[in-house]
This record gives structure tokens, C-alpha cells and sequence, in this order.
């Protein structure tokens, strides 16, 4: 099946802009096909399109034409659906309730007798990775957004779609799960047409060759995806960052552009690494952190905690986390990460142990008390807005408390903290795109002034230019002197901003310390045994024989090499690394 | 982490779990129906009955059955109240127990619904609704809506626990123990609620669309119990009509 789309433009109810304005392109049967464009661009709008769903579920005015056919003859008859889609919000397609019945249900649909659908169904699972009885009888709702997108994708899968859409998803996936869904995308393309909807060069290296890019509705670049990732035009139209091999070869000043991990390593082999300067602090102890001395204001000591059905989400956990610290919080699915987050919020009470926030027993007080001192940022808080404007989102807090003293001062404040633009101030933010939406609701819980931030998976999901405004926040509050834990499941995050780790695993505690310390070499095979990876730029380091976590570090590392003579595990020759002139 | 919904069903295999739901639903359907054809208390006693044997056979949660019955005692006490209020008002409280007895077919009617349709949902798997109601000829466009809001009504609960949660640390404090503050919180909560069903109502109608809706809801043919079951609670029907209405009014009631 190829899919052609002839000047489609599609208004939605109410709206004098158009959300996709006159795009034509061709996607051809098996084709992978990469689509990027900054948040309001269009992306989901023409991914409904191509499912036949604009105007029928939107309402709006469409023009234009959407054609999915080609040589296997009409979808309908083979009985397949044209088109399937895997959307970003993870339990809001989930149209069952039970597991097993979310990937049955189209298959009886389809034809199936209830014993062989569940059959087929059960394989299904299987080969997106939920495997097992157990998960199949789970509620919808009891599976993390990891697992619920990969049940997606097995019940999209169900429905022998000619087009499968994945849109936004790898951000909710931990790596396991990640890894899963694109092991799948890999057996399905060449079966059927793929467009990945995605902001991560990572994934769309693996996966597409080519690419295209909606700005305003409109195409504004369509080509060979290596092409246009290294087009830096093209990515700043399409709020897309470069590809990790090409930043570090750019930081490195090499001539070429590789786009990939065997690519960078490739470059290296020919060409020579002009000198870098080498780190000022080469051979030097590594500086006591400012925060070392201070008391802890995180204070989590033997926390058990156990849910009402009586699994024990958290075992004998303890952490500290000091004032201008960032701790990371890190562990698959399921490692009890949310459920510490509630802990820290007073919204549970440990079962045993204690857990103390600025000095204050979370067992003592009521949690919109302590919510004064300590900001906690839930999962899904973006979805809680209800304010008319977003100024009054972020007072909230405030007003609640009748603390209405300098209210509009203390909002510019909290806006400019999280990066939110100025004109959105008055906006609605119930209408505002998912990334400004979780800026609103971040300045709303910053706008009190804590001494304490405590975020729940953060950067899940965010697209470049948010996760650079989210990264530059939290590093305004390490500066301030702000306490701040985060959970997450993204390492090349927690290697940008956290100076230490707590990596937990089945609710305990089985890695702790400083980031360099967890992610070192020592440590690789436990953080893969429970399902994290290393840093794209420790897996890009370490495949030339060097250890580093961020892009300065490679360049430090880089220096560091040539005044030593070689990497230090020469799988690249020295000679590459040092340059012909050393 | 994932979220914590109450669910009524109760997984188990049970007399009542084995029966169909096609018959489920028309039971639930003849008994709304029996709760306006019966003609006195009496008569009122035997879907009660019939309600408390359902819950014992099907293990329901009690919980569930005195949390949804005592949600009424209000509204009991309010028809009781405005029945003997002339009384009250003028001194006879003994008016209040007559009140109480004319109401009582309809406070009956009341805990046999509550007791007979939570012991049946209890012992329906809910992806079996959508497909029981279809196999009583419920048109697919209606049962597909009817689908969709059973759905929605889940999200809604995940939700409403999640976003109070939310705005228990923005100030709203949702304790019960100060009523009407808990009224205006529950309020606030309300709206971030409603909004985010009516943004994912789409995404899951659109869901719903690409997956297909099937009109067969493959359900067999009902077994023999099935039938009797049926053909009991119908004549328990019929009898109560004739008791109220038909020839045998006078020896039946």
C-alpha cells in the first residue's frame, strides 16, 4: 500500500488557521518514513488524515485528497484497516479494560472466534514484549505508559493495518520497552508503509531514511533523512537537535558529518582529530561539590512502603539529597520511582522508616502544607490545569494559601525560571501545545519558592527546545541552592544535570552515588541487568576506548588521550585520536 | 506508577459469572421494568430477595453493596420526612411511621435495584457489556456509544484520583471532615477532570474507529440455564402484572 496525499488543508472547528495547508507527498509501500516539525505543526492532525479520520472524529473543513492504496488491492477486502495508529497519549486509546481484551476485541471484530483471537491475541503480546498471563489479565489502567503503549501497538497490530502510524511514543518508553517497540518497527517495515512521528535523531537514524518535516501545516523539507540531519537549517525549522555522532564530531572540528555511533568511528579511522585544548583541571581531585557540607533537606532513611494489596513498592530505601544538589532517581518500570515521588509529597505514609522534606516529617503534616516548601511536579500534572489564563495557573498556589503579597512579581518570577514566553501569560492554557502546557504546570508549583523540587519523569517526552528549557531550569535552581530530585528514565538527561544517582530496582536500592561513579565502566553490565543504558555519548566514548557522559567530557577526555599518547583501550587506532601531527 | 482504580468486577467463577451476558442484561432490564408493575411491598420483597441471593452466590464485595445502599439512606429519610411532614408539623409523629410505610414499596424498589444490579455487574466482565448489549439487539451505533461511555467513565475515575491528587499539593485540601469546603474543592477538581475526558474522548473515539466495532458480539447460543433463568424471571413478571392488574389481582395480592 502507498499512500498519496494531492493539497490537503484541513481548518479545525472554529479556527481561521489551517492546521495542514495544502501538503501533497507520496510515502511508497514499506517505506519508513520520518515526520518532525516543532509542537502545532501539524504532525497528529495528518497523521488522522491518512487514517481517514479528518474530518469524521476533528469536525472542521477539509479540501484535498488522501489516497492509501496500491498493488495489494483494496484493505478493506484483505481485511486489514487502511491505517493504524499508536497515539502519544498512552491510556487515553486504550478502548478495553482488560489486557488481553484490548487485543482481542479487533480481532473478533475482525472475524475471529473468541479461542482464537485470545490465541492470536496472547501471541501478540508476546511479541511486543508483555508477555505472560498475568499482564494479560491486568487492567488497562494497572500498566505503566511504557507497557500501555506497547499494548497499543500490539492491539494497532491486531487490526493488520496497511499504514501504521506511531506518533510521539518513544518518550514514555523506558529503554527496555524502547527497544521492544523498535525491534517491532524493524520486522514490520517492508511489510507495511511506517510513519514515525518522532523528535529524536536517535531513533529516526535507526529506523527511516527519509524525512519529513511540517512546519505551520505546511511541508517544508521532504528528502533523505542524512541529508537533511545534517542541514542545520533544517533542524531549527524542525526543533530537532543533530544527531549525537554529528555534535561530537562538531565539537571535535572534524571536516565530516557522521550521523551515527559506526560512522563516528569510521571518521575517526580516516580522518585525524585536529587538537582540542586539553582540561584545565586534567590530573587534579575532582573539586568538593558546594552542597558537600550542607545538611541534607531530602532526608529518605529504611523507607518500606507497600500498596493496600500488600506488594512492597519500596524496601528499605535511604537517600539524602543537600541543598544545590540535583539527585536522579532511576530504575525500570515499576522500580518504585513514582511511588517515592509520592512519598516525598506526603501523599503516602511509609509503612516504616522516615522520610523527612526541609525539616519536616511528611507523616506531620498535610500535604498542601508541605507543598509550600517542597514544589512536587507529578506525572500528568500538565493535565490538570483549569485556570481561564495561564497567569492564574501559576497563582494558584498562592491564592489558595491567601499568600496574594507581590502575586504578579512572584508569577514573572516562576515564569521566566521555567523559560515560558511572556506573551503566553494570558493565554488559556487548556489550548497551549503539551510542552508549554507542562512549562505552566511547572512554574505553578515553582511559584511558591521551595527549598525543595521534587519532578516526576521530567523529560519524558519533551521535544528538543523544551528539554533544553527544562534542563536550563534546573540548573538555575542547583544554582540558587535548591534541593532537587528527579526521577527518570532518560540517562542522557540525568548525565546533563545530576551530580548523583540512586538507581533502584524491584523498590531497593542497587547503585548509589555520584553520576560519573554509577555510570563508570565498573558499573555497566549491573545498570544493564536492570534495563538502563549507558549515555549515547558514554556508548559513543566508549566505542573509541574512552570513558565520558557528556560532550564536554568527550572533549576533555579527547585531550586528555592525545597528552597521553592513546586512548586508553585503543579500539581506535592511536593514530586517530592523536592526530598525523602528534 | 500505575494507577489505582476501583473496579466492581470481581474476577471469580461463580454461578452467577457463568451465566450469559445477554441474560444478565435482560434480567437487570425486566427488573426496572418489575419495580413499576409491582403492586405492594410484598411483591417488592421478592427482587430484594432474589437481589440478596445473587449477591451471596456471586461473592459480592459487601463493601460495595453497603457503601452504594447507605449513599441513599438520605433520600430515604427525605421521602419519609416530606410523606409525614403534614404530621410532624402538627404534632403526630406517629404520622412519621405511616409516612415510613407508604414509602416503603418505594424504598424496596430502591435496595432491589442497588442490590440486584450491583451483584450482576459484579459478575459481568465489563468488556462484556458493550457485547451483551448488542446481543440483545441494541443497534451497533448504540452500543458502540454506550461502549465508548462505560470506557470513559473508567478514564474518568483514573482521573478524578489522579487530579486530586495533583491539587492536593496546589492548595485544594478535599478533606470530608468540613463539608461544604470539600463541596467547593471537589468543584475544582471537577473541571480539570471534564477537561481532560473531553480532550481524550476523541483520541479514544478515533481509537474506537480504527479498530472496528463488530455488530456479531459472537456470544453462542445461552445454555439451558440460561433460558430457565429467563423464562422464571419473566413469569415472576407476568404474575406480578396479573397480581396488579389482570384477573388474579385479588388472589394475588
Amino acid at each position: 500500500m502507498s499512500i498519496r496525499v494531492q493539497d490537503l488543508t484541513f481548518h479545525y472547528p472554529a479556527s481561521d488557521l489551517p492546521a495542514l495547508d495544502g501538503v501533497s507527498l507520496h510515502i511508497a509501500h514499506g517505506e519508513v518514513v520520518g515526520l518532525v516539525g516543532p509542537p502545532g505543526a501539524g504532525k497528529t492532525t495528518l497523521c488522522l488524515a491518512l487514517a481517514g479520520l479528518v474530518p469524521g472524529v476533528t469536525g472542521g473543513r477539509l479540501t484535498g485528497e488522501v489516497h492509501v492504496d496500491g498493488e495489494d488491492g483494496d484493505s478493506e477486502e484483505a481485511g486489514g484497516a487502511p491505517a493504524g495508529i499508536v497515539f502519544e497519549d498512552p491510556g487515553g486509546q486504550l478502548t478495553q479494560l482488560r489486557v488481553l481484551s484490548e487485543v482481542a476485541d479487533p480481532l473478533r471484530t475482525r472475524g475471529l472466534t473468541p479461542a482464537d483471537a485470545e490465541a492470536e491475541a496472547r501471541r501478540l503480546l508476546d511479541r511486543v514484549g508483555l508477555p505472560g498471563e498475568e499482564v494479560a489479565q491486568r487492567w488497562v489502567w494497572e500498566l505503566s505508559e511504557g507497557q500501555q503503549v506497547l499494548l497499543a501497538l500490539a492491539a494497532t497490530l491486531a487490526t493488520r493495518p496497511e499504514v501504521l502510524v506511531l506518533d510521539t511514543v518513544m518518550g514514555h518508553l523506558d529503554p527496555t520497552h524502547r527497544a521492544e517497540l523498535l525491534r517491532v518497527v524493524r520486522e514490520e517495515s517492508g511489510r507495511r508503509t511506517v510513519v514515525l512521528v518522532e523528535q529524536d535523531a536517535g531513533v529516526l537514524i535507526d529506523l527511516a531514511a527519509r524525512l519529513i518535516v511540517l512546519v505551520d501545516g505546511a511541508v517544508a523539507a521532504d528528502g533523505p533523512l542524512a541529508e537533511l540531519l545534517a542541514d542545520d537549517d533544517v533542524l531549527a525549522l524542525a526543533d530537532l537537535d543533530a544527531p549525537l555522532a554529528l555534535r561530537a564530531a562538531r565539537r571535535l572540528d572534524l571536516a565530516e558529518r557522521p550521523l551515527t555511533t559506526e560512522d563516528f568511528i569510521d571518521v575517526l579511522r580516516r580522518t585525524r582529530v585536529p587538537r582540542v585544548p586539553p582540561s584545565p583541571d586534567r590530573g587534579a581531585a575532582p573539586p568538593t561539590p558546594p552542597w558537600a557540607g550542607e545538611p541534607a533537606r531530602i532526608q529518605v532513611q529504611d523507607v518500606d512502603f507497600a500498596y493496600p494489596d500488600r506488594s512492597p513498592a519500596l524496601r528499605g530505601i535511604s537517600l539524602q539529597v543537600r541543598p544545590g544538589e540535583v539527585h536522579a532517581v532511576m530504575g525500570p518500570t515499576g522500580a518504585g520511582k513514582s511511588t517515592l515521588v509520592r512519598l516525598l509529597a506526603g501523599l503516602l505514609r511509609p509503612v516504616a522508616g522516615t522520610v523527612v522534606v526541609d525539616d519536616q516529617d511528611t507523616r506531620e503534616v498535610h500535604p498542601a502544607d508541605l507543598a509550600l516548601r517542597v514544589a512536587t511536579l507529578p506525572q500528568g500534572a500538565a493535565q490538570t490545569l483549569s485556570r481561564r489564563r495561564v497567569r492564574d495557573e501559576i497563582a494558584l498556589s498562592l491564592r489558595r494559601r491567601k499568600r496574594t503579597g507581590e502575586l504578579d512579581a512572584r508569577v514573572e518570577i516562576a515564569r521566566k525560571l521555567v523559560g515560558l514566553p511572556a506573551d503566553l501569560l494570558d493565554a488559556d492554557p487548556i489550548l497551549l501545545p503539551s510542552a508549554h502546557r507542562r512549562l505552566v504546570a511547572l512554574a505553578a508549583a515553582l511559584v511558591v519558592e521551595p527549598a525543595v523540587v521534587v519532578l516526576d519523569a521530567p523529560f519524558s517526552g519533551l521535544g528538543p527546545e523544551a528539554r533544553h528549557r527544562l534542563v536550563a531550569t534546573v540548573r538555575e535552581l542547583r544554582r540558587r541552592g535548591t534541593a532537587v530530585l528527579l526521577t527518570e528514565h532518560d540517562v542522557d538527561s540525568v548525565a546533563e544535570v545530576a551530580d548523583t544517582v540512586t538507581v533502584l530496582d524491584h523498590g531497593a536500592v542497587a547503585l548509589q552515588g555520584p553520576v560519573r561513579e554509577v555510570f563508570g565502566t565498573r558499573h555497566h553490565e549491573q545498570l544493564t541487568l536492570r534495563r538502563l543504558e549507558l549515555p549515547q555519548v558514554g556508548v559513543l566514548a566508549r566505542s573509541v576506548g574512552l570513558e565520558a557522559y557528556t560532550l564536554d567530557d568527550l572533549v576533555a577526555a579527547f585531550s586528555a588521550a592525545r597528552a597521553d599518547g592513546g586512548p586508553p583501550n585503543g579500539s581506535v587506532p592511536a593514530s586517530a585520536v592523536l592526530g598525523r601531527d602528534s | 506508577m500505575a494507577a489505582q482504580v476501583p473496579v466492581l468486577y470481581v474476577n471469580r467463577d461463580t454461578v452467577v459469572d457463568r451465566r450469559d451476558p445477554r441474560v444478565k442484561m435482560l434480567l437487570l432490564v425486566l427488573l426496572f421494568v418489575f419495580v413499576f408493575v409491582a403492586p405492594n411491598p410484598q411483591w417488592m420483597l421478592v427482587p430484594v430477595v432474589a437481589g440478596l441471593l445473587t449477591a451471596v452466590l456471586a461473592h459480592t464485595p459487601w463493601r460495595w453493596l453497603l457503601v452504594l445502599w447507605a449513599i441513599h439512606i438520605p433520600t430515604f429519610v427525605a421521602l419519609i420526612l416530606i410523606g409525614g411532614w403534614s404530621s410532624v408539623t402538627a404534632g403526630d409523629w406517629g404520622g412519621l411511621v405511616d409516612a415510613a410505610g407508604a414509602e416503603l414499596r418505594l424504598i424496596l424498589a430502591w435496595t432491589a435495584t442497588i442490590l440486584v444490579s450491583v451483584s450482576l455487574f459484579s459478575a459481568i466482565d465489563p468488556d462484556d457489556t458493550a457485547r451483551g448489549l448488542r446481543g440483545i439487539g441494541l443497534p451497533a451505533q448504540a452500543a458502540f456509544a454506550v461502549g465508548l461511555s462505560y470506557r470513559l467513565l473508567y478514564t474518568t475515575l483514573t482521573e478524578a484520583i489522579q487530579t486530586s491528587d495533583h491539587l492536593r499539593l496546589r492548595g485544594i485540601r478535599l478533606e470530608v471532615r468540613h463539608p461544604v469546603q470539600f463541596v467547593r474543592d471537589a468543584l475544582q477538581v471537577s473541571l480539570p477532570v471534564l477537561f481532560a475526558v473531553v480532550r481524550r474522548g476523541p483520541t479514544l473515539m478515533a481509537t474506537m474507529r480504527m479498530r472496528g466495532f463488530a455488530s456479531d458480539p459472537q456470544l453462542g447460543r445461552p445454555s439451558a440455564a440460561d433460558v430457565v433463568l429467563l423464562a422464571v424471571a419473566i413469569g415472576v413478571l407476568v404474575a406480578a402484572g396479573l397480581a396488579r392488574w389482570g384477573p388474579l389481582s385479588e388472589l394475588l395480592t
